[in-house]
């Protein structure tokens, strides 16, 4: 279970990477080599995460293990191999920590402000966080599961929750005790956002299992005939573990610290957009999809057995589409909300819209292909040598039904919506993400109608210049030929789109979108603020220098900071280098290539 | 309070509702329904509660006799150590025809121990039974039993 959490934790940040090479850096230390420089600190960090792992492993076998002694079952064959264990990795673990804590220590005693502004040291702070978080998270369920009588007492997983969770308090403690710097918000913010997903996957999850599981006992009692009733809270009991765990989580993570951090940060879009909302809607959209397909088969196609039968997977599609709504809900209130911010549409934002809307173009055109495939057989004359049961066209309908019914609507609502948008700003037709919707929309469709018009022209030519055309060959090809002119369809359209994107997009935008702006700032002590102004300035790389030998400064307000931004936006200079003199602002252009890049 | 947190709210509220309401439901419909004795259906009920007590001798009690010889060199752990899995079975379909009867059911099992407590999706099972001297017996294995079809004395595969 923590091994399949791995990649969420990489897509998280690759997704966040890919958005962060596109934001300007944060740099607070021009260099990093101040402390303890960063070969070592790689060094003393990467030995003590590992050592940490060790002692932690360690520690939870020895502690799990007293305490199975006392509480446990009775033990007929006792096994000395994991004490061994526990043993050999607390004795090398625990002082291999102590040691490098220790150092870490005096580092930060003596460089403080290089240290806690170190990303390596970050990056342990909030490694160690994570880890610790799945362990207790993981061993919770099962102490929870006990405690909700599904399973026997296991003193070991007690032991692994209790030293874990000490772990994570430790280095949590230790987080919110130093202050964050412009270089390591980002890894704090990337922990907050694996730790939000997390915690909703197991909410989701329970909850999910929990509410399908009573909604299929409930239907089972009022419309079908019971065989053997089991235990119908079981299913509820085994659900409440991971929903307990998993609100707990979440609500630590994501409602009292990143729901409360600037929404134009691109963890938090990431979050809401692509872990959110995008969740939502595939959570409502997918379980409405195969009620109406139940419906549909109910209605024109083959049912087998009576309704009660044939309908005994809406309880499980309802669970899952009653949790989709709240989350789509929840998440589209929380948006809803920051309106006033104006915060600038994200990529995050754009990679959900238009990740729907291919989303619900292959399930329309998916629909068009089995509609135009039965149209094409249904047109086949009958003759003695095609034969088909009665009502074979009806499975097929319901699919293309059920398919156009979902496509349709999905594909209209955003992509006109994302047109729309287009059409209010054009710098939006220049976005990456549409840009590559746009690409590989046209691509797919134009390898696929070039793939299978080769398929019909050669049954074609291959039937001409043999036995001759017949009209089996038409039922044969009834899939190529629909897939040609599905996809000639997308093809053309989005061609067209494209074409229109290219006339349209604003040279200013192209050159927006190309420009890359440094800006330096030469900041007194306690200055780092200023370059909060300018996060989100597109195209811009900010370096943060600090002078030696002036007092600290108060905070510029709001406005001042709003008339700085404006000021560094307007330049049309490439390279700026913006002093701050007590309170005064000097913005001198540089020569390209004059400043470190 | 804001938009997002009433949101919020308002969907635990629903949910505590719905599961609230369901679990009413569910414990007020939960007896099993008694089904005639001498049925094919009541075989197969009979036969899937004595699987859910991990009771083999019961379950076995209801093959029919070649299939329960052909069965009793085979381990019976597939019953017997189901652990601490529970068993919902619903009737979605019988037919009879002559002393011959096909039952379909719809199964469904939890599992424990596992973080998080894994369920298997429902299943369809299907049941065949013969009339044998007035009672119904299965004339193949049913779920949970695997038993290999007897070899012939050609070398080939018999009923």
């Amino acid at each position: 279970m923590v091994v399949s959490l791995v990649p969420l934790l990489v897509i998280i940040g690759v997704v966040v990477m890919l958005i962060r090479r596109r934001q300007p850096r944060e740099d607070g230390h021009p260099t990093s080599d101040v402390g303890l420089g960063t070969i070592r600190r790689l060094f003393l960090y990467g030995i003590g995460l590992l050592a940490l792992i060790f002692s932690g492993v360690g520690l939870s076998l020895l502690l799990g293990g007293l305490i199975d002694s006392f509480g446990g079952a009775t033990v007929i064959s006792e096994s000395d191999t994991e004490l061994a264990f526990a043993l050999a990795f607390s004795i090398v673990g625990l002082p291999a920590w102590l040691i490098a804590a220790l150092l870490a220590q005096r580092s930060l005693a003596s460089a403080r402000e290089a240290e806690v502004g170190s990303e390596v040291r970050r990056l342990y702070l909030n490694l160690a966080r994570g880890i610790a978080l799945m362990v207790v998270a993981v061993n919770a369920i099962t102490v929870l599961q006990f405690v909700l009588r599904i399973s026997d007492f296991d003193g070991r997983a007690v032991g692994w929750l209790a030293v874990w969770l000490a772990i994570w308090l430790l280095h949590d403690l230790i987080v919110r005790g130093e202050h964050r710097t412009p270089a390591t918000a980002w890894l704090d913010h990337l922990y907050l956002g694996f730790a939000s997903v997390v915690g909703l996957l197991f909410l989701l999850s329970g909850l999910g299992a929990g509410l399908g599981s009573v909604l299929s006992a409930a239907y089972d009692g009022l419309f079908r005939s019971t065989l053997v009733h089991g235990d119908w809270s079981r299913g509820l009991r085994e659900a409440g573990a991971p929903a307990l765990v998993g609100a707990m989580v979440w609500g630590v993570h994501w409602l009292l610290r990143l729901r409360r951090e600037p929404r134009s940060e691109a963890i938090w879009q990431v979050v809401v957009f692509l872990f959110g909302v995008l969740p939502g809607v595939a959570m409502t959209l997918i379980p409405a999809a195969i009620g109406l397909h139940m419906l549909l088969d109910w209605w024109i196609g083959n049912p087998v057995g009576g309704a009660a039968s044939h309908f005994a997977g809406l309880p499980g599609a309802l669970s899952v589409a009653l949790l989709g709504l709240g989350v789509w809900g929840y998440f589209r209130s929380l948006l809803w909300e920051g309106r006033a911010e104006h915060v600038a549409r994200s990529d995050a934002e754009r990679v959900y819209r238009y990740l729907v809307t291919a989303a619900g173009l292959l399930v329309l055109t998916g629909g068009i292909v089995a509609g135009l495939a039965l149209a094409v057989e249904a047109g086949a004359p009958e003759d003695g040598g095609l034969i088909r049961s009665s009502g074979w066209w009806r499975e097929q309908l319901v699919l293309t039904l059920t398919l156009v019914m979902v496509g349709a609507p999905v594909w209209a609502w955003f992509w006109f919506g994302v047109q729309r948008i287009t059409a209010l700003d054009p710098a939006e037709r220049v976005a990456l993400p549409r840009r590559t919707y746009l690409f590989a929309i046209f691509g797919a469709a134009t390898v696929t109608l070039l793939v299978n018009l080769t398929i019909v022209l050669f049954r074609f030519f291959d039937a001409l210049l043999g036995d001759g055309l017949t009209r089996e060959l038409l039922v044969d090809v009834r899939w190529s030929v629909a897939f040609v002119l599905a996809a000639g369809i997308v093809a053309g359209y989005h061609w067209v789109v494209l074409r229109e994107d290219q006339a349209a997009a604003p040279a200013e935008a192209l050159a927006r979108r190309r420009r890359r702006r440094t800006v330096v700032l030469v900041v007194p002590p306690g200055g780092d603020g200023l370059a909060a102004a300018f996060v989100d300035l597109e195209g811009t790389r900010i370096r943060v220098w600090r002078r030696a030998g002036v007092a600290a400064v108060a905070p510029w307000s709001e406005q001042q900071l709003a008339g700085l931004r404006s000021l560094v936006a307007g330049s049309e200079d490439d390279c700026l280098l913006l002093v701050d003199e007590h309170g005064n602002a000097q913005l001198v252009p540089l020569l390209a290539g004059a400043a470190e890049l | 309070m804001s938009r997002s947190t009433l949101s919020l709210l308002v969907m635990a509220a629903l949910l505590v509702i719905a599961v609230g309401a369901a679990a009413l439901i569910a414990s007020l419909r939960s007896g099993e329904d008694e089904l005639p004795a001498g049925t094919p259906e009541r075989t197969v009920q009979l036969y899937l509660k004595a699987v859910e007590d991990h009771d083999a001798t019961e379950a076995f009690s209801y093959l029919a006799p070649s299939l329960s010889a052909r069965c009793a060199s085979f381990p019976r752990e597939e019953i017997t150590q189901r652990g601490s899995s529970s068993i919902r079975a619903t009737l979605d379909e019988v037919r009879v025809d002559g002393d011959r009867a096909t039952v379909r059911v719809g199964l469904s099992e939890t599992f424990g121990n596992a973080p998080f407590g894994t369920s298997d999706p429902k299943q369809s099972l299907t049941f065949e039974l013969q009339q044998i001297e007035g009672q119904w017996r299965f004339t193949e294995a049913p779920w949970p039993l695997y038993c290999a079809p007897k070899l012939s004395s050609a070398g080939g595969l018999g009923r």
